[in-house]
């Protein structure tokens, strides 16, 4: 791509497009039954419709450079605002998930507190390990 | 003092959670990711085409003397073998200035593509905690009935996931209004590529043209006089080749306006989210939004799907 471009992405794309309507030109010349072409004037058609070929080509390739170079401030904004979403997106599952664990927590504060009510030993023991796991995993 | 029942309680916190969060139809925008997430292979394609139409024009431009020895690969030029970008443009090797246009292209889209999936991936975060295990504690405690506890378990969850939905909207809002303006000024970046390359395309219709122009000149008798029945079929088969390759070039023309019109759907959805997020209008403005731009955008998605098929 060249430096500092004197012309916009969009000028280079139009004047590819203008350089591939010059060349459908010398096509229309070629493929009209009504013109008998010598061959040697057509060979030399044949070649002017493929370098003004080349050059569309060329220019259009200067100009999808160029627009990728003007759009880069765009592309790292979008970018960065995706990696924003991304950790917003684990904070929200992050946020049910604690939710979910202090239900879990609770739950159990409840089960072992009614294992302590009724002076079940065993079922005090077996509460108390659900609730240190509740904990544990929160 | 009166005690705050918990349906009052659950009506004031909807109140509050309704006027405080944006007004962002959260399946609205999955829609969206989703739709835009199909278009991410066709998108592909049609960045890979780039390079492979300046390999096909430089193919074609061969002295009269390599002509007949590459018409057969020629033929298969547009079979699934093209050769596709690398990530290691070399300068030295043709091409590589579209390999490089073609590489790029790919690597912006996905970034247009992954903001969209984000903001999906955002709204579809399933916001719904379980409260059974403390329900069930309770029930069994026998604090509450069965049918209480039912109750309280669906108030409980409702109204913490109102909490994280405004949040969801909140999140969302915040992200279309940031990137609203970047996100047309990259589509437009990238509709320009997209006119770009269909002028390189146009390049390649006119080039296959000189090609097969020149070819069958050079084969015809030089002196006026009948072709051989030999060089008639010759020149039929050239004829059905230079046809297949006129055809394929113009699929690619038609893939360069599906993926120009799925762009334009893009971005006409993310002012539509961003507005929304702009007027907190009503229910019916979402309803509107899947209506006139989602539904539009999978039916473009699809067209470019079969297209790059």
């Amino acid at each position: 791509m060249p430096a500092n471009a004197a012309l916009s992405a969009g000028q280079l794309v139009q004047l590819a497009s203008d350089f591939n309507a010059l060349a459908n030109l010398d096509r229309s010349i070629l493929n009209d039954p009504n013109t008998s072409v010598p061959n040697g004037q057509a060979a030399a058609l044949t070649g002017d419709l493929t370098s003004l070929s080349n050059i569309a080509a060329s220019l259009a390739t200067w100009g999808a450079q160029l627009a990728f170079a003007d759009s880069d401030d765009a592309f790292a904004k979008i970018s960065a605002a995706t990696q924003a979403a991304n950790s917003k997106v684990n904070e929200l599952k992050s946020d049910v998930t604690k939710i979910n664990s202090v239900v879990n927590i609770l739950g159990a504060a409840v089960t072992l507190g009614v294992a302590f009510g009724t002076g079940n030993a065993a079922g005090v023991i077996s509460a108390a390990g659900g609730l240190a796991s509740a904990v544990a995993s929160a | 003092m009166t005690k705050l029942g918990p349906a009052a309680f659950a009506i004031a916190t909807l109140c509050l959670f309704a006027a405080c969060a944006p007004k962002i139809d959260l399946q609205a925008v999955q829609q969206y990711a989703q739709a835009t997430a199909d278009a991410g292979a066709s998108f592909s394609t049609v960045a890979a085409g780039y390079y492979q139409s300046c390999l096909r024009i430089r193919e074609l431009q061969l002295t009269p003397n390599q002509m007949p020895q590459t018409l057969v690969p020629l033929g298969n030029a547009y079979s699934a073998s093209t050769p596709q970008p690398t990530t290691a443009p070399n300068a030295n090797v043709p091409c590589s200035d579209a390999q490089g246009v073609s590489l790029e292209w790919d690597k912006r889209n996905a970034i247009v593509l992954g903001y969209v999936h984000a903001l999906g991936a955002i709204a579809g975060v399933d916001v719904q905690p379980t409260f059974t295990p403390l329900g069930d504690a309770l029930v069994n405690a026998k604090v509450v009935t069965k049918t209480e506890d039912s109750a309280f378990g669906a108030l409980a969850a409702e109204i913490s996931s109102i909490a994280i939905s405004g949040e969801q909207r909140e999140a969302i809002a915040s992200e279309v209004t940031s990137i609203n303006e970047p996100l047309k000024n990259a589509v437009a970046a990238l509709k320009m590529v997209d006119d770009a390359y269909g002028q390189e395309l146009n390049a390649e219709f006119n080039v296959t043209f000189a090609y097969y122009d020149k070819l069958i000149r050079s084969e015809l008798p030089q002196n006026g006089g009948a072709p051989s029945p030999r060089l008639v079929d010759k020149i039929e088969l050239q004829r059905q080749r230079y046809t297949a390759a006129l055809t394929a070039i113009n699929a690619d023309r038609g893939m360069t306006i599906d993926y120009a019109s799925v762009l334009d759907q893009i971005a006409k959805t993310h002012q539509e989210l961003f507005d929304a997020a702009q007027s907190k209008p009503g229910l019916q403005v979402y309803i509107s939004i899947i209506q006139k731009d989602v539904i539009p955008l999978y039916q473009d998605v699809e067209s470019l799907r079969k297209a790059t098929k």
